[in-house]
């Protein structure tokens, strides 16, 4: 009975293409269907409720390009990519190493500890560290008093006003990313670890030299997620505590892609402005197929 | 065997491609027995208003049997329900009547159909012909007008107002009984609060717009649009003047906090601040959380000059578009209008009512205002109410947001007030010329 099933390939390929239906049948309704229309709505002028959509051609597009505020937005994408990058690749990825390679004792307790922030909703999250933050009456404000230094109120300071955002992405990322660079790790054998300590190798080297490379693909995939949900974990604390604000500094583009479209309803200039940061980010991921991916080692 | 798991193979996906369609078979049978549904959009949640706005609905509905109202609540305030029924007009059922903030009054007249108060009670209540020049005042009726049209009716208001600590008044060596009552006052109490206590003296909230600063600047004899409301005119001596005392405190006297709205809030509350200047949509807020002598002053003037205050809230216009609707959203809105509801409603949330005979009615707020002496202060300000000033056209929510931006460049000290203001006023006017 088997045997005549593979046999008849063309009521498998039917079978496969009913199987295959549902799922493209959604990417088709949700993710491709919408990139198209963005790409329609960004060469028209149009308030989503106005009977007219007036074609403008590419008068979105050069608008994006002449504001002043792209500029700020990007800068400060770029900021917070590299910050959360920071935060929640390098630093975990070194954590994950310290815990599986150099911890002796205690190990389970801190991998639960480090990853229950992860369980906070992001407006929680923000919420909280307003509170911790406020540099009059909370609690770090109070520590930095005693030693004499007066906190910045920093939801009014540019640059710090991103780190402090930042943070809230970062307590909800960490632990995952933390975990799944640790479960990365447990596929490097100790044996290899436990020769290159019989020659006498240092930590740093260890790192550098065994692991880093044998967890290259766990710590890609981290790397390329850290950068994604960094844009749009940060967009939470951002819409809840500063709103973009002090005048476009903590904002990012897509922060300003949905102020552009539901603040402003500017729906043309929105969408041009998302159709470019798909570009820029179909380029970067372009750039890591054909130069990171090269060097990454794939168990299998 | 094989047939089966093919046969149940497609099945599965007809069945999976069927549960996107479907789904549209609802009858509205056109039985005149039955009674009229319309639905009321509102924007309070579970904690802040809904309660209330349910208790109405359903004694509304129990009142008679030939209208029912069905209440919608949307997230978000008033962007959240402005995107939700930008999408319910795209698909053709409006609600029948919506709550609308005053910020976007012009939008909102420009971009939906709707059908004034004076239509309804001309067409089928002349009766009502008077009901609302008798009902409401008239500074509060202009709220909900755009050039000179009743768009619709006045549901909630706030006001700004100052709410003071007068344990650190007196910590200070001030009165707590003589708060100060002009901007000049306000400064020197916030001063001596700042060198006395090492506090912060004042606080005026920032959200992303600028409803206090209007009233700031408004108080000075400064306008934020010009006479014919087409064009922005803040760029004024007399608004320079004013943002420049709020910009003295802050930057010259240390005195000020400059700091988002919630932070400052919550400071105020943990009695790090002595005077915030915000909305009186907080008092419950503040007044449940604050473990100090907390009270309340009048918006500050500027000496010799009137005080001019900004209304918050919102108002209610209705959408339907048959008759029967119609009327039956009429009946709704004069119900919920009847002083008990209306002191019900401010009991609960805050807000004024736009009906100023609810603070006389014993069934009304009488009481509860001489007890509460804050909602009194609120109270007190409606007959110098005005518009919150909506910026023209389409381009309103970009204009609030270019103007409220300046606060965060005189503040931080990167433009001097005079340029700023005229920045701000030149970015406006080419985006409303566009």
């Amino acid at each position: 009975m088997k045997k005549k099933k593979w046999s008849q390939t063309g009521r498998e390929h039917f079978l496969a293409w009913c199987f295959v239906a549902p799922a493209t049948l959604a990417f088709v309704v949700f993710m491709f269907w919408p990139l198209v229309y963005t790409l329609y709505l960004s060469f028209l002028k149009w308030n989503m409720v106005a009977i007219n959509k007036v074609m403008v051609g590419l008068k979105n597009y050069e608008a994006v390009f002449n504001d002043p505020v792209t500029k700020k937005l990007l800068g400060n994408t770029l900021l917070y990519i590299v910050i959360l990058v920071l935060l929640i690749f390098v630093l975990p990825y070194i954590l994950a190493f310290v815990n599986t390679f150099v911890m002796g004792k205690g190990k389970g307790i801190y991998k639960t500890l480090l990853f229950i922030p992860s369980l906070i909703s992001l407006v929680v999250g923000a919420i909280v560290l307003q509170w911790i933050f406020n540099p009059l009456s909370g609690p770090v404000g109070a520590v930095l008093g005693r030693f004499g230094i007066a906190m910045p109120s920093w939801s009014k300071t540019k640059g710090l006003v991103v780190l402090v955002i930042s943070l809230v992405a970062v307590l909800k990322s960490f632990g995952y990313n933390f975990l799944v660079l640790l479960s990365g790790m447990s596929g490097v054998s100790t044996e290899l670890i436990e020769a290159a300590r019989l020659e006498k190798t240092p930590n740093r080297k260890i790192f550098g030299k065994i692991v880093m490379p044998l967890t290259s693909s766990t710590a890609i995939y981290v790397l390329i997620m850290s950068i994604v949900q960094g844009m749009q974990y940060v967009f939470t604390p951002i819409k809840v505590l500063t709103q973009g604000g002090p005048d476009f500094a903590s904002s990012n583009i897509i922060y300003g892609v949905y102020q552009e479209a539901f603040g402003y309803y500017n729906t043309g200039k929105a969408s041009a402005l998302s159709i470019i940061t798909m570009l820029v980010f179909l380029v970067l991921l372009f750039l890591e197929f054909k130069y990171v991916e090269k060097g990454v080692y794939y168990e299998n | 065997m094989k047939k089966l798991k093919q046969l149940m193979a497609l099945l599965l996906a007809i069945m999976m491609l069927a549960g996107c369609g479907g789904g549209k078979s609802n009858d509205t049978g056109d039985d005149t027995s039955k009674p009229v549904e319309i639905t009321f959009w509102h924007v309070y949640s579970e904690n802040f208003g809904a309660p209330v706005i349910k208790e109405m609905v359903d004694a509304f509905n129990a009142s008679q049997d030939e209208i029912v109202v069905i209440e919608v609540y949307n997230p978000d305030m008033y962007p959240g329900l402005m995107q939700n029924l930008q999408a319910e007009v795209v698909s053709g059922n409006s609600p029948s009547i919506v709550m609308i903030g005053y910020n976007y009054l012009k939008y909102f007249a420009a971009n939906f159909i709707y059908v004034t108060p004076d239509e309804i009670i001309e067409k089928y209540v002349p009766e009502d012909k008077d009901y609302l020049s008798t009902t409401f005042l008239d500074n509060i009726l202009t709220l909900a007008q755009v050039d000179g049209e009743q768009v619709g009716v006045p549901f909630s208001i706030s006001t700004p107002i100052i709410y003071y600590n007068a344990d650190m008044f007196i910590a200070a060596g001030l009165d707590p009984e003589n708060p100060p009552v002009t901007w000049e006052e306000v400064r020197a109490a916030a001063k001596t609060i700042t060198e006395k206590t090492g506090e912060y003296g004042f606080y005026m909230q920032e959200y992303a717009d600028n409803w206090a600063v209007q009233g700031l600047l408004e108080g000075n004899g400064a306008t934020i649009l010009s006479e014919d409301g087409k064009q922005a005119a803040f760029a004024s001596p007399e608004a320079a003047e004013a943002y420049q005392l709020l910009a003295d405190m802050v930057l010259e006297d240390k005195s000020a906090l400059h700091i988002t709205a919630d932070e400052g809030i919550q400071a105020f509350i943990n009695g790090k601040v002595g005077m915030l200047c915000g909305t009186s949509a907080k008092i419950g807020t503040i007044q449940s959380a604050a473990q100090f002598d907390l009270r309340g002053a009048e918006f500050p003037v500027f000496a010799g000059k009137e005080r001019r205050v900004p209304a918050g809230g919102n108002f209610l216009p209705i959408m339907a578009a048959s008759e029967e609707e119609q009327k039956a959203a009429w009946e709704f809105m004069k119900f919920i209008m009847q002083p008990e509801w209306l002191a019900k409603w401010s009991e609960n949330t805050g807000y004024l009512p736009p009906r100023q005979d609810v603070a006389e009615d014993p069934d009304g707020l009488k009481a509860y205002i001489e007890e509460n002496q804050l909602l009194g202060i609120a109270f007190s300000e409606m007959d110098g109410i005005y518009s919150w000033v909506a910026f023209p056209g389409d381009v309103g929510t970009q204009a609030e947001q270019i103007f409220a931006n300046t606060r965060d460049k005189i503040l931080d000290r990167s433009m001097s007030v005079e340029d700023a203001l005229k920045e701000a006023e030149d970015a406006l006017n080419s985006l409303l010329a566009e």
